[in-house]
């Protein structure tokens, strides 16, 4: 093997400090540095570096970090270690995130339950029975059960505009036909429009709501189809990103 | 790990597999020295190193099916820790006003040195470090001022001792790119050194062309 004549680089030291070449390679490499005071020099400085890193003491064990044995079989595994993750959590600085996701993933669940009712009450105008009254009357334990769930997480949750909307609305009297659903569905677009589209139709928002005509039977099915779908996707989004594993980024 | 050893490591895992936490916990004994070592080097404070360190066994048992034997399981462990860590250091990097361990860096790191000093060597007795307490700060100033690529390579290499192979299982990278971040990592580390020589000790003073 011919000398190695060139000066090495940064990198060829580096991997040759850690044997990372062929022998052959190797020894080229040594006898070339063995000549050659720039490369010994800079081989040393590296050395020492690596020398002192080496001599970084352990840190000694704060306490053990195994896991309580309470978290038992497969099935539940999951969920204790949801709980017992977040008795963890309760004594560090709390993550703003979380919420911001929780409200998020509870609003998704909303506009596809309010999709859901949009989707019914298109159906039933177009049975021969129905009135959007009835539809609106099926819908309210559905709706209601999910309202009382935003009640209580939004409790703690700066969402105020959509939430506070169907807080209003709901106590003590029912369900006024498609109200609550047209202020939830639409909190960018009109989140403080409280018309009801039951004892007026001279709103100019609501019947061209996101390019659905709401006065149409067909028209609100294609609404409610379009928020089940968004709802459904970005609650998935959403959750999805909760249960992802670690996963390393390029930095 | 002798063949024997393997095989014991292997039982642990089926077991834990299975959802057997105590055999998991031989598990995190045999590696969270490991394991906290390397977090807290990466983020400089015991603290949040403890808490990563942690979720990084909550993270690895709830994970543990997944592991099919292609890393070691140490490498498998590692690299679940250095995720959580470097995901936590880049959190704290976009929000630092909602984190006070930002604002009290140093400070932490140089009052709990004195605890920290005493470790444990190979035979389990204590040893003291032949480097000052300011040298080790300034080391550890060092690796935070890396980016977070090179600080990692630099960590399980020069710290750890893993070796290229295994820290390329851990970064999931190939050979070359890591390669390439250890010795870019020393460049670095070597400069900033060089910039606070005067903390160096005697022996360890940096060979300079114009000594």
């Amino acid at each position: 093997m011919s000398q190695h004549d060139q000066h090495l680089t940064n990198e060829e030291l580096s991997a040759l400090l850690d044997e990372q070449f062929s022998s052959e390679v190797q020894e080229a490499y040594h006898a070339h540095v063995q000549t050659c005071e720039r490369c010994q020099q800079a081989l040393a400085g590296l050395r020492q570096t690596v020398a002192l890193l080496h001599a970084l003491p352990q840190p000694a064990l704060p306490r053990s970090f195994v896991l309580p044995v309470s978290l038992k079989a497969a099935s539940t595994t999951e969920h204790n270690l949801h709980l017992a993750t977040a008795q963890q959590q309760n004594s560090r600085v709390r993550r703003s995130p979380g919420y911001l996701r929780g409200a998020l993933q509870f609003v998704s669940g909303l506009a596809a339950v309010v999709g859901i009712v949009f989707i019914l009450s298109g159906l039933l105008t177009l049975s021969p029975h129905a009135t959007p009254t009835a539809s609106s009357a099926m819908s309210v334990p559905q709706s209601r059960s999910h309202n009382t769930a935003g009640q209580s997480t939004a409790a703690g949750v700066g969402v105020q505009t959509p939430v506070d909307a169907i807080v209003t609305l709901t106590p003590g009297h029912g369900l006024q036909p498609y109200t609550r659903p047209h202020v939830v569905a639409a909190p960018t677009a009109n989140a403080g429009n409280q018309a009801t589209y039951g004892e007026s139709n001279s709103s100019p928002f609501l019947p061209m709501l996101l390019f659905f005509d709401l006065s149409t039977a067909g028209g609100r099915m294609g609404l409610g189809l379009f928020l089940v779908i968004a709802g459904g996707i970005s609650l998935a989004f959403l959750s999805q990103r909760r249960k992802r594993l670690p996963r390393r980024e390029e930095s | 790990m002798n063949k024997r050893a393997l095989d014991d490591e292997q039982g642990l895992i089926d077991r834990s597999q299975r959802g057997d936490v105590e055999a998991f916990n031989h598990l995190v004994l045999h590696y969270q020295q490991a394991v906290y070592s390397t977090v807290f080097r990466l983020l400089g404070n015991p603290d949040t190193a403890a808490d990563v360190t942690q979720d990084t066994f909550f993270s690895a048992f709830r994970a543990i099916h997944t592991y099919r034997g292609g890393p070691s399981f140490r490498a498998w462990l590692l690299r679940i820790g250095s995720n959580l860590a470097c995901d936590h250091w880049r959190r704290v990097q976009r929000h630092p006003a909602d984190s006070l361990e930002a604002l009290t860096e140093e400070d932490t790191y140089s009052s709990s040195l004195a605890d920290m000093l005493v470790t444990s060597g190979l035979d389990g007795n204590p040893e003291e470090s032949v480097l000052t307490l300011e040298l080790q700060a300034l080391l550890q100033q060092g690796l935070q001022q890396l980016p977070l690529d090179q600080r990692t390579v630099l960590v399980l290499c020069d710290i750890q001792g893993l070796s290229y192979e295994e820290i390329a299982q851990v970064t999931q990278t190939t050979l070359g790119t890591v390669r390439s971040r250890i010795s870019r990592g020393r460049a670095r580390m070597r400069n900033f050194l060089e910039s606070h020589k005067e903390l160096l000790p005697r022996d360890y003073r940096l060979t300079n062309k114009n000594d």
